[in-house]
């Protein structure tokens, strides 16, 4: 107890100075942290200057009554939206051309079915045509016929 | 900045719309025919003749040629170019 009260008694004669070591310490805090503020602040502006740069508009705003960025911001947007409607339509060119693609094949894939067929019946017409001249060492209006359907061709007139 | 340059007071000119133009391929005219299909052999049932077998064989072996090589080349073109020739000319041929 008297310990105390001899301490309080010595605090009350430096009031003044246990004033000002308050202060002092609130005011270094409060430095270090304005310090710290400022070189976030300058960080973020450097980084801020770089991105727009390279969107190619200065983050400076150069116009009157227009803040810092906006020109800048606008930029940004709009390269966005380029962006996305280039691959809008990309994408949609490239449905296109596979489903163009895909139709062809199927197109294709038809004709040849069908030529492949035909190509195999004249065949078939053909080596019985040639058996039969064979057999009578003559060629007729059925073998030239044969010739014909194997060539995919028509008698002329 | 250098004080020459006359400071900007128009916002950013919007960027032109993009345009995506898809690349094909055109070969030139004159690939783009279809197979030349003259008038074949006369099927008359008064022409009858003696073809010796190898002279058989090579004709047949010619008019197999061509019908394969002018039904490729239909197909071929149909494919670049659809409804450019009829697609079996050897089962609905224009000509005869």
């Amino acid at each position: 107890m008297i310990l105390l009260k001899g301490l309080f008694a010595k605090l009350k004669a430096e009031l003044a100075f246990v004033v000002l070591l308050a202060v002092a310490s609130a005011g270094a805090v409060l430095y270090v942290r304005a310090e710290r503020a400022i070189a976030d602040r300058d960080a973020v502006l450097h980084r801020a200057e770089l991105i727009c740069k390279s969107a190619g508009i200065d983050f400076l705003s150069k116009r009157p009554r227009v803040a810092d960025g906006v020109d800048c911001g606008t930029r940004v947007q709009q390269l966005a939206e380029w962006k996305g409607e280039a691959e809008r339509q990309t994408a949609q060119l490239m449905a296109q051309a596979l489903a163009d693609n895909a139709a062809r094949q199927a197109r294709d894939n038809d004709a040849a079915r069908r030529a492949a067929e035909a190509a195999k019946s004249a065949a078939l017409a053909m080596e019985k045509a040639d058996a039969e001249a064979e057999r009578r060492n003559l060629v007729d209006r059925e073998w030239f016929a044969a010739v014909n359907h194997v060539a995919g061709l028509r008698a002329p007139h | 900045m250098s004080p020459g340059c006359a400071p900007r007071t128009d916002p950013p000119a919007p960027l032109p719309a993009p345009i995506a133009v898809p690349v094909t391929i055109t070969p030139p005219a004159d690939l783009l025919r279809c197979a030349d299909r003259p008038a074949g052999l006369p099927e008359d049932p008064a022409l009858v003749a003696q073809i010796p077998t190898r002279a058989r064989a090579g004709i047949i072996r010619l008019a197999r040629a061509f019908g394969a090589n002018a039904d490729q080349l239909d197909r071929l073109v149909e494919f670049v170019s659809p409804g450019a020739c009829h697609p079996t000319p050897s089962a609905s041929s224009p000509k005869d």
